[in-house]
């Protein structure tokens, strides 16, 4: 049996991966070290705010104003004043600014084993898993309909964030989620860049050992090849007594976004239980939480923001967890991997769930939750299936791992037989 | 691809005649398997390679189990992204034979066409 770190062990075949990284390098030492530490910091410090600084954020400028804007299941329609957003469609614009936003940040305690106290340059996209989490938990405890404009700083939302501070006891921060992935391989797990499924499969074993009361009746699951078992998700969800984030990660085409899969990924972003998707451009990470015609609203954590002690509870840090102006992109811009997520409650709101993906072609449904089943079942545009019983792989294996037919080979043009 | 190695694709390695050859061949010889070329995406980073791309697989097993044997095969960890696409779609139909998708999606060689992928890193 491999270990969990064998597999993860795998080199990637080119290593891009620290082009834009501002190492700092051991500190510990004599004074003069100590000042070409600060030096670097700063040097380091001064290229983040150039590089994720907010200048480099878009407008916020609102041109369609005749269509629908969705936001993670809720509907908005443009009033016609104004060119932004938050003057035109400003309910639209609470509820965007009331997720939780979290964005690079610097000068935080060091990532042990590291010195790093940045992740400015690589932490994107476990940044964009963590606000995943991060609007689950809000649903769970907050409600969908918690807007800042009413409580700004309800105690809630605020212990929320605090599960996702940059410092060791958070429990599901970036220094906990890199203390997991460096026992978990060999290799240097800080610094790194991360894939969807890789980033959420971190925060799942981080909510499994947590003994923190929020994280005790909730549990994600993540299905990393296009099928979600309904009798797993049965079992993680121990009869319902716990809520489910269900992941799926998919892949929607190789080098950009197969056409037929732009309708769905919208139609995901309208659901009740849709709680967005973690994907983004080639290379750049953010989190998808609606959509307005053509262009996907994100919350995008390319933002270099210095790290400040949540318990001090100042206010203008709190501020800090929200963003002022949303961002897009286009649809065919985005990155085909990505990961779909749902948060699901109860087995009826999991019934339900199953229906409408199935009712909309987004999976392939073969299980007997749904009342009716897809009709067009072979029609091949679904982001992925569902099925009620994984079939066991020893069953497999038995049955197709045929003996070494190498006697046969120059016959069989050289054909592997399975 | 960087310098460690461009490997030409089935197609560009064999032309079109070879192909069709191949599979009038295996078929008389296997009837009842489907040809598969099976390729890794070549902008895939962190899946290894398979050792063989041609195979042959009875015509009664379905996608699914076509993806837990190539998964086996690579010796991936559960949590490991993968995905086996055809077209630019990935194959999600687990339920359906290799016969059934076989029919749809052969090419003109008489070989079903496969590449597989997993999830790239983001910065």
């Amino acid at each position: 049996m491999k270990t969990v770190a064998a597999y993860f062990d795998r080199k990637p075949i080119e290593n891009e991966d620290e082009e834009e990284e501002s190492q700092i390098s051991s500190g510990n030492g004599n004074n003069s070290q100590g000042l070409v530490d600060n030096f670097k910091r700063n040097i380091g410090n001064a290229w983040n705010s150039l590089a994720y600084g907010k200048w480099r954020r878009k407008e916020d400028i609102l041109e369609d104003c005749n269509s629908q804007i969705w936001l993670l299941g809720r509907c908005y329609l443009p009033e016609g004043q104004g060119s932004s957003y938050e003057e035109n469609c400003p309910l639209f614009f609470q509820d965007y600014h009331s997720r939780i936003w979290l964005t690079y940040r610097r000068d935080f305690p060091p990532l042990i084993p590291t010195n790093k106290t940045t992740d400015c340059g690589w932490g994107c996209m476990i940044r964009s898993a963590q606000m995943l989490v991060a609007q689950a938990l809000t649903i769970l405890f907050c409600g969908r309909a918690y807007r800042r404009i009413s409580k700004p700083n309800i105690e809630m939302l605020q212990t929320i964030i605090k599960l996702f501070e940059d410092k060791d006891e958070a429990d599901l921060g970036l220094h906990r989620l890199m203390s997991i992935a460096t026992s978990q391989t060999d290799e240097k797990a800080v610094g790194q860049w991360y894939s969807p499924s890789r980033s959420l499969a971190l925060l799942r074993d981080a909510i499994n050992n947590s003994e923190h009361h929020l994280l005790q009746n909730v549990q994600i699951y993540l299905s990393a090849d296009n099928c979600v078992v309904t009798s797993e998700v049965e079992i993680l969800s121990c009869g319902w007594t716990k809520a489910i984030i269900l992941v799926v990660c998919v892949r929607l085409g190789t080098k950009k976004i197969n056409e037929c899969y732009k309708h769905h990924v919208k139609s995901v972003l309208s659901m009740e239980s849709s709680i967005g998707l973690v994907g983004g451009k080639p290379k750049h990470s953010v989190y998808f939480v609606g959509f307005h015609g053509d262009y996907l609203f994100d919350l995008d954590p390319h933002f270099a923001q210095k790290y400040s002690n949540l318990d001090e509870n100042d206010s203008k840090i709190w501020e800090t967890f929200h963003c002022q102006k949303p961002t897009r992109m286009l649809v065919e811009e985005m990155d085909p991997s990505c990961a779909v997520g749902f948060l699901v409650k109860s087995q009826t709101e999991f019934n339900q769930l199953i229906q409408q993906l199935s009712d909309s072609g987004i999976i392939e449904n073969q299980s007997n939750r749904a009342l009716k089943r897809s009709k067009s079942s072979h029609e091949g545009n679904s982001l992925f299936s569902v099925i009620d019983e994984r079939i066991p792989s020893e069953l497999m294996l038995c049955e197709y791992e045929t003996p070494n037919l190498a006697d046969d080979e120059d016959e069989l043009h050289g054909f592997e037989v399975v | 691809m960087s310098a460690s190695g461009y490997i030409p694709s089935f197609k560009e390695r064999k032309n079109l005649a070879e192909r069709i050859r191949m599979v009038e061949d295996i078929k008389r010889q296997q009837p009842d398997k489907i040809p598969i070329i099976i390729e890794r995406y070549e902008g895939e980073r962190y899946l290894p390679l398979l050792d063989k791309c041609k195979y042959l697989v009875p015509n009664h097993i379905t996608v699914a189990e076509l993806m837990q044997i190539v998964r086996r095969r690579l010796q991936l960890h559960p949590d490991q992204a993968f995905f086996l696409l055809l077209n630019e779609k990935s194959i999600v139909s687990n339920s359906m034979t290799i016969s059934q998708l076989y029919q749809m999606e052969q090419e003109q060689d008489g070989f079903l066409y496969m590449v597989y992928a997993s999830q790239p890193t983001f910065g």
